[in-house]
């Protein structure tokens, strides 16, 4: 009658082998992703806010500069003071609507939040490397057990790190307000077209 | 005052990634993360570990323990990557999809915020008046136009299907490579049977211990 194999324990060198490219390619190049997306997020996020508060800073200059020259040149206004104030209303008309797409475009790309998880995630790492397998660790049934708390520990991070990431992507909630009063609007001229089959999001 | 960045990897060394290197380099950051117009195609080529590094590790470990880790890259290679280097691929294609959309939206929201500007200052001029109306009306129809184009095949749920379904398929890649379980309690072609088996289930978007796509 035919049987299956009893599996043979590995033996130490395939462990070291092994222990070796996990630990070079999962743990540590896991490691570099995470330290990369933290620092670029951070970087962007900082960069956008910057602009933000730029276009927010020009905006309230040129409603003030606005009403400084319509005071000193009161009612007699030569040509180019009304040049200059209407560059300026054209200016505080347009920078807030930009200013309002950097705010939306930090809610789409979430950086913020996906700096939480993933400085966390580098945390929880650290605990999994540190559980690394000793070389000089005498039996192999211990080594083994060593590298497995070690693989399993970084492998359960990854997974905690995906599940949370699934949570933060969501559309903002001004774009779908913004598509469903546009979509409104739209109505009285795109009528008895109804959604498409099979349409369950407008927002994607 | 501007912080200097810390070295990017605790080694120095970039992620493994399928993008181009040095894609979009010398632009601002948030720029970087942009979605571009015209996609890439798919690298069938792609590996998790690069062929040289794996080789210079091997080279300095046990000749039988090399050799049987050299048969599991080949195994997993016509097993789990190319599943892998397609879910990835079409992740990354669903999630610049649905930002080409998403910041679509944010400019023609940014159009018809200024068109509502100009209509409250221009109150007094009729033909101006119209002119803006017309644009506010089109800004409207050009949103519905795209959001009924995106509602066939959402990219947002099929980004994420595919990311939860890559990432766990690259888990998988090392719980082989690493003999972890449930691969410590076979051998031989019961063991190369398991993994195509887990790795077919996981392609869709079945994990073994979780409920169908739900898990990570």
């Amino acid at each position: 009658m035919a049987t299956t194999p009893t599996p043979q324990a590995p033996g130490r060198q395939d462990m070291l082998a092994r222990y070796e490219l996990f630990n070079r390619f999962a743990m540590q190049d896991q490691k570099a992703y995470y330290v990369t997306a933290v620092a670029n997020h951070r970087k962007a996020s900082r960069q956008v806010n910057q602009i933000r508060a730029l276009l927010s800073l020009a905006t309230g200059l040129s409603a003030a500069m606005i009403g400084l020259i319509a005071q000193l040149a009161g009612d007699e206004r030569s040509t180019v003071e009304a040049i200059i104030i209407g560059v300026l209303t054209v200016f505080a008309v347009i920078l807030p609507a930009i200013g309002a797409l950097f705010t939306s475009l930090a809610d789409l790309f979430q950086w913020d939040k996906l700096i939480q998880i993933y400085d966390a995630a580098l945390e929880n790492l650290e605990v999994a490397d540190a559980q690394s397998p000793h070389p000089e660790i005498p039996q192999d049934l211990i080594y083994r057990a060593s590298l497995r708390a070690f693989a399993e520990g970084t492998l359960s991070v990854m997974s905690d790190e995906t599940a949370q990431w699934g949570q933060a992507i969501r559309t903002p909630a001004q774009i779908e307000k913004f598509l469903q009063e546009e979509q409104k609007k739209a109505d009285p001229y795109s009528r008895g077209f109804g959604p498409a089959p099979g349409e369950d999001e407008g927002a994607g | 005052m501007r912080l200097k960045l810390p070295n990017l990897s605790p080694s120095g060394a970039q992620p493994v990634s399928q993008e181009k290197k040095g894609f979009r380099q010398g632009w601002p950051v948030w720029l970087r993360q942009m979605p571009r117009l015209s996609f890439p195609p798919l690298n069938e080529n792609f590996q998790l570990i690069d062929p040289a590094a794996l080789e210079e590790v091997l080279s300095q470990a046990d000749t039988a323990a090399a050799e049987r880790i050299r048969r599991d890259m080949r195994h997993m290679d016509g097993e789990l990557l190319r599943l892998f280097r397609r879910l990835d691929y079409e992740a990354k294609a669903q999630q610049n999809r649905y930002r080409v959309y998403q910041i679509t939206y944010l400019l023609l929201a940014a159009l018809a915020t200024l068109i509502g500007s100009i209509m409250a200052l221009a109150t007094d001029n009729a033909d101006l008046l119209a002119v803006l109306a017309f644009g506010e009306t089109l800004v409207a129809l050009l949103t519905t136009y795209l959001a009924t184009i995106s509602g066939r095949e959402p990219p947002l749920p099929l980004w994420m299907q595919n990311r939860r379904r890559a990432e766990h398929m690259r888990r998988e890649y090392f719980r082989y490579l690493c003999n972890l379980e449930p691969y410590d309690t076979v051998q031989g072609y019961e063991r190369e049977m398991l993994l195509s088996k887990r790795a077919a289930d996981i392609n869709r978007g079945f994990f073994p211990g979780v409920k169908p796509d739900e898990g990570a």
